[in-house]
């Protein structure tokens, strides 16, 4: 995958949050903002054994319902990881991510967005360019006011400067999210996998595992 | 004046060639022809000649088409002519007979002598009938226009008139009082019931009372009403079952709760057991975490629940009812302004005045 093919594809993936704006403000719309809490791991396999990652990242955010059935969310967030064995240095960690959700039923959506991602240590950066597919299920309970949260899908671009297009890339998360007057909390376990293919006789193996909370309030219309 | 003494003069002098030489000028031709020619004749003061071509028109035995103004016409001119002739009372017979088919008839003084303008207005008092005209197709702005009717009557009247549907209906009366010959009455499309009229057939319906004579008279004019209305809106559909939340737990929803949150544990663990890759570790911490809520959720909204109400739910489809309510009001309110600017087609229809 070339970086302008990367390009390309983000632009694509845009398109549902652009694409949304140009109905202006209806009186449908409805404005929310977030702030996320993750506990992350990122295990890496570079053909060396496994490194292990954890830490702390925060985030903050806006969710906006353009329409009854488009939705869209801008995220920020960023943090630092440890290692986990005491020969490697700390990664910190930022992303950027639009990500939209059309929901095509009562409780089922289509998924799409993308990602600008940059770990970085003390020694080099590397800027992570991803674009998401996948589909999105959340069931109301009856008795309360709670949805399950079911999530999965691939992630067809995966841009790593030195690094080939992964053979695998899947994203899945499940959780709760319940709702509360104006405020919304979440819960949110998810994983996002990359098996890059064998290239020097060695394969690369990446994998962020996250358990996110997630705290929003509507500041706009009606249901976010 | 001297049209009569000119005329007889013409009528003794030379009946027989004349009469001969009109025999072979009027071959097998049309009424039309036939007035025309004795329309000519009588300007020309050829009064003799003119008369037995007027004849054979109102004449049982004349074997072409008339038509109903044909024969008005053909009375009219043969009474003036007879007025002329000194034929008085012949005269007015010929004027009812026109006035009877149309009461419409009159006499342009600028084209006929006072004599005969006062013989036919005596033939006038001697006869009774209504005319009125036939609707002519015309787009009516209710808020603007008005549609005229024409009637007549040939003289002093009581008359009522009004507009019925051609079905059944309210009657709405238009006019009632003492009119005599050619009156005017407008309608703006407006029912009695104070409502637009809606699309449909309706009779002219005219009833005179003659105040010289003991008779009465009528006649009916048909038209159609279509409505022009812009498009309208439709108002949003009831709420079906379907479209509200439940307000009361019920057993098989509190299940289905139960296996979401189950789904959710099941879900953390595909995640961590499948969708992972073995070969970077066994990661299931977070997975645990999230399972156990996903379980204790479900759990938590299975048990102890059963029959009790929703009230957010109840809130929630409080609130979807009153916002369809006030949905279907302002596409009411729209409708209704555009119900305002609803433009009357009027077009003549089957029924004919008389």
């Amino acid at each position: 995958m070339t970086s302008g093919s990367s390009i390309i594809w983000c632009g694509l993936a845009l398109v549902p949050a652009l694409g949304a704006t140009t109905s202006g403000a209806s009186a449908q719309t409805a404005v929310s903002a977030f702030a996320t809490a993750s506990a992350v791991e990122h295990r890496v396999d570079a053909g060396y054994g496994v490194d292990r990652f954890s830490g702390a990242v925060l985030g903050f955010g806006t969710v906006v319902r353009w329409r009854p059935q488009v939705v869209t969310a801008l995220t920020v967030q960023g943090g630092t990881l440890d290692a986990r064995s005491g020969d490697h240095l700390e990664r910190r960690v930022a992303e950027a991510a639009v990500d939209a959700r059309y929901i095509v039923g009562s409780w089922f959506s289509l998924t799409g967005g993308a990602g600008l991602r940059s770990v970085a240590n003390d020694v080099g950066r590397q800027r992570w360019v991803l674009v998401r597919f996948g589909g999105e299920a959340r069931p109301a309970f009856m008795g309360t006011p709670m949805r399950a949260v079911l999530r999965a899908g691939v992630i067809p671009v995966v841009a790593v400067p030195g690094l080939p297009a992964p053979s695998l890339a899947l994203h899945a998360a499940t959780g709760l999210e319940y709702e509360r007057g104006s405020f919304t909390f979440r819960a949110l376990y998810g994983v996002e996998r990359f098996d890059f293919p064998l290239r020097n006789g060695t394969r690369r193996r990446e994998q962020v595992s996250a358990l996110t909370l997630r705290a929003g309030v509507r500041l706009h219309g009606g249901e976010p | 004046m001297r049209w009569p003494a000119v005329a007889l003069a013409f009528a003794v002098a030379a009946p027989a060639p004349i009469a001969a030489q009109d025999r072979t000028a009027v071959p097998v031709d049309s009424t039309a022809v036939v007035l025309q020619r004795a329309r000519d004749l009588y300007e020309r003061l050829e009064l003799e000649r003119a008369l037995p071509l007027l004849r054979q028109v109102v004449s049982p035995g004349w074997a072409f088409e008339v038509t109903g103004a044909q024969r008005v016409e053909a009375h009219k001119y043969l009474g003036a002519l007879l007025v002329l002739v000194g034929q008085r009372d012949s005269a007015l017979i010929q004027f009812r007979a026109a006035l009877e088919r149309d009461a419409f008839t009159d006499l342009d003084p600028l084209q006929f002598t006072p004599a005969q303008v006062a013989a036919f207005d005596a033939a006038r008092r001697l006869v009774f009938t209504l005319g009125v005209r036939p609707v002519a197709a015309m787009r009516l702005d209710p808020r603007t226009d008005h549609l005229v009717f024409t009637f007549v009557t040939t003289h002093a009247a009581s008359v009522r008139a009004e507009i019925r549907p051609a079905e059944q209906g309210t009657v709405s009366p238009l006019f009632a009082g003492q009119t005599e010959r050619l009156r005017e009455i407008a309608w703006d499309g407006v029912l009695a019931n104070g409502a637009l009229a809606p699309p449909g057939r309706y009779a002219l319906v005219i009833l005179g009372q003659s105040r010289l004579l003991a008779r009465a008279d009528s006649a009916t004019v048909y038209f159609d009403v279509r409505q022009d209305v812009p498009p309208l809106e439709d108002t949003l559909s009831d709420l079906r079952p379907s479209d509200l939340l439940p307000e009361r737990t019920t057993a098989s929803g509190l299940r289905a709760d139960l296996w979401k949150g189950l789904g959710v544990a099941a879900g953390a663990l595909l995640i961590a057991n499948v969708a992972t890759n073995r070969d970077l570790g066994h990661a299931s911490g977070m997975a645990t975490v999230m399972g156990a809520a996903g379980v204790a959720a479900g759990v938590t909204a299975f048990a102890g629940r059963r029959g009790r109400d929703l009230p957010e739910n109840i809130v929630a489809n409080a609130r979807r009812r009153a916002g369809r309510v006030a949905a279907n009001d302002a596409i009411r309110r729209r409708n209704a302004d555009r119900l305002a600017q609803t433009i009357l087609l009027i077009t003549p229809a089957a029924g004919v005045a008389r």
